[in-house]
């Protein structure tokens, strides 16, 4: 390490910025790679400084330590039987990781090296120079190791494959991913990738993912969030200047669009995968807490002091929607993703046995009367073996924002919402259905970017889907009938405390 | 601060934690952490973050060094002055401490303010 301290010569060696001479200010950072929402010249930008500093020696002997200690890890654990002991739910939630995260990572380093090029100040390309090697490493990490279950679960071939097919959960993930940074220029990336969905979402639910991983006995999976935490506690940090320049220079408006439209979106991604997986699907004597505990005491403090730190405000839909969507949004997208689970390439643990029962109404006073009456006839059907009572029909409404089914019945059912009505949108002759008011907002902050898209009915419906029936539909999702996720548990969970089932059918 | 302006609260004996350890501890309703430093010094300072008030108990601690690093975003402190190394700049609260008799105390302030520093990042 070099003899000088890292504060003697660290701004020096970093701060490579000069004014343009040869190209204009906007040819060199074009509007569409950088927006600088009228923050100009140039010069304003260079006072963005991240926290913490790191230099590329430091970060190449740090990153090289960290990967030969997880392939290390890795390696071991190939040989053990590891992997076979684990609790069929948590193999439910890690396979639905790697499906919707894997290769997103990699997207997510196309949206750095875009900082990297197109940030407004040489620091933030400096640090986004990092995110880039980054969001490489946890790209090729979580492809790598599901890569070497394949021998033990076949769908692990999902985190390759999820993001290149149209699974109604793969284009969910890939239209948010690519409004946060596949598409999006470098300014708003850093507010909504770096400090809205990293600092505010990921990086504090994988510390708490990797202590479940390792109580649930899944240290392969453990050790893997682990090193990538760490990776992202390092380049979150980029968005925390860039909000501080945007209030600085009297935009704080635009911070908080830019925020309240990436933490609305990041909430119901999260929901659909961390919802479910921490109140349905990690083992009930490993739960450390509910959901909506996690998110009250991390997700929703955090912000709150992150708004008041900055000078923003909580989004405008905090209390009227957000605050009210905890006690009931994923319960009924757990709901719905077991009941179309042959839609899914994960098998959904229903988690619903009567354990798992008194624990959800302790955590969600009144969930038995709200969600629970659903279960109890899904149990009974199952007990009079009428599986297809079980299994879908036809499809869901899907939202036009989230793309993620519309669940606004049950919320209606649950007493959380005014009606069971989706919101409907006309934009230029066209109808849109959102499932709720936040999403419809979103939308109406930029037409012209969501407006093209067209969701998996709106295919279904247009004719994209052949045959127009469940199996089409299925075959055009790239699922197979051996990868249509089934339940995780063969209903064991309906039968407990009951008959067995040979003798509930005779 | 004044001497009598503070509550003194038994936290443990001396010998219940080694040198180069620490303790996470609750006292008087404020997370606090209790440095054991190699050389014998005892202190105590705020139990989160002041960045984003991650347990700094749940980091990563080099009792040779004396730094730690907070498991949130990679902050580091020299806990034998509780000034940040990494970003620099930025200062853990420090509460008073005592040892009377064999048993360490940790003084909490009586002004009805809660005792730590934040330093958003940036």
């Amino acid at each position: 390490m070099p003899a000088l301290r890292r504060s003697d010569w660290y701004d020096l060696a970093r701060d490579l910025n000069w004014n343009l001479s040869y190209v204009t200010e906007d040819e060199a950072f074009p509007e569409v790679m950088s927006n600088n929402y009228g923050i100009t010249p140039n010069e304003k930008w260079w006072g963005w400084d991240e926290p913490y500093k790191v230099s590329y020696r430091e970060y190449v002997h740090n990153q090289h330590g960290k990967d030969a200690s997880v392939y290390s890890v890795n390696s071991v654990i190939a040989r053990s039987r590891m992997f076979e002991e684990l609790d069929p739910g948590w193999k439910s939630a890690i396979v639905a990781h790697y499906g919707a995260i894997a290769v997103p990572e990699y997207l997510a380093g196309l949206g750095e090296s875009r900082m990297g090029r197109f940030g407004r100040a040489a620091a933030w390309r400096n640090m986004a120079l990092f995110g880039t090697l980054d969001e490489t490493r946890h790209g090729q990490i979580q492809t790598y190791f599901p890569y070497t279950l394949l021998d033990k679960e076949p769908r692990m071939d999902w985190a390759h494959k999820a993001l290149h097919t149209n699974e109604w959960g793969a284009i969910a993930a890939r239209h948010l991913f690519d409004d946060m940074f596949t598409a999006n220029d470098a300014v708003s990336t850093a507010i909504q990738l770096t400090f809205t969905f990293e600092t505010g979402f990921t990086n504090l639910q994988f510390l708490g993912m990797a202590a479940d991983a390792m109580e649930v006995g899944d240290l392969d999976f453990g050790a893997l969030i682990s090193s990538i935490q760490t990776d992202e506690s390092r380049h979150a940090q980029q968005g925390e200047p860039t909000v501080k320049i945007l209030v600085e220079n009297g935009y704080a408006d635009v911070a908080q669009r830019l925020v309240d439209h990436m933490f609305w979106r990041s909430w119901h991604v999260f929901a659909l995968l961390t919802g479910l997986s921490m109140d349905y699907y990690t083992p009930l004597e490993h739960r450390s807490h509910s959901f909506k505990e996690f998110m009250q005491e991390w997700i929703v403090k955090q912000f709150l002091d992150q708004f008041r730190d900055f000078g923003l405000e909580p989004s405008w839909y905090w209390e009227s929607h957000f605050l009210p969507e905890l006690d009931w949004y994923h319960h009924a997208l757990h709901l719905g993703v077991w009941f179309w689970r042959p839609t899914v390439w994960w098998n959904p643990d229903a988690g619903v046995s009567p354990a798992e029962r008194e624990w959800l109404e302790e955590k969600y006073p009144g969930w038995n009367d709200t969600f629970g009456v659903y279960w109890d006839t899904i149990g009974d059907n199952l007990r009079r073996g009428e599986e297809t009572k079980t299994l879908p029909e036809t499809f869901p409404m899907v939202c036009n924002m989230c793309q993620i089914p519309v669940v606004t019945p049950a919320g209606f059912r649950a007493g959380k919402l005014e009606s069971p009505e989706p919101q409907i949108h006309i934009h230029e002759g066209r109808q849109y259905v959102f499932c709720s008011e936040p999403c419809k907002w979103v939308f109406q902050l930029n037409p012209a970017r969501f407006a093209g898209h067209t969701s998996v009915v709106d295919r279904f419906l247009g004719g994209e889907i052949q045959p127009p029936t469940i199996p089409g539909a299925l075959e055009w999702m790239g699922l197979s009938p051996e990868e249509m996720g089934q339940d995780a548990t063969n209903y064991a969970w309906a039968f407990e405390g009951f008959e067995a089932p040979g003798a509930a059918a005779s | 601060m004044t001497v009598a302006s503070l509550a003194w609260h038994e936290a443990f004996a001396v010998d219940e934690l080694w040198e180069g350890d620490f303790l996470d501890l609750e006292i008087d309703g404020e997370p606090v952490l209790v440095v054991h430093l190699v050389g014998g010094a005892i202190k105590a300072y705020q139990g989160v973050c002041p960045h984003q008030e991650v347990m700094l108990g749940d980091g990563d601690w080099d009792e040779d060094t004396g730094v730690l690093m907070c498991g949130g975003h990679r902050w580091e402190f020299d806990m034998s002055a509780g000034v940040g190394i990494n970003p620099a700049g930025c200062t853990l609260y420090e509460y008073p401490t005592k040892v009377d008799d064999g048993v360490v105390f940790v003084g909490v302030p009586q002004d009805g303010e809660r005792h730590y520093n934040r330093c958003p990042g940036s």
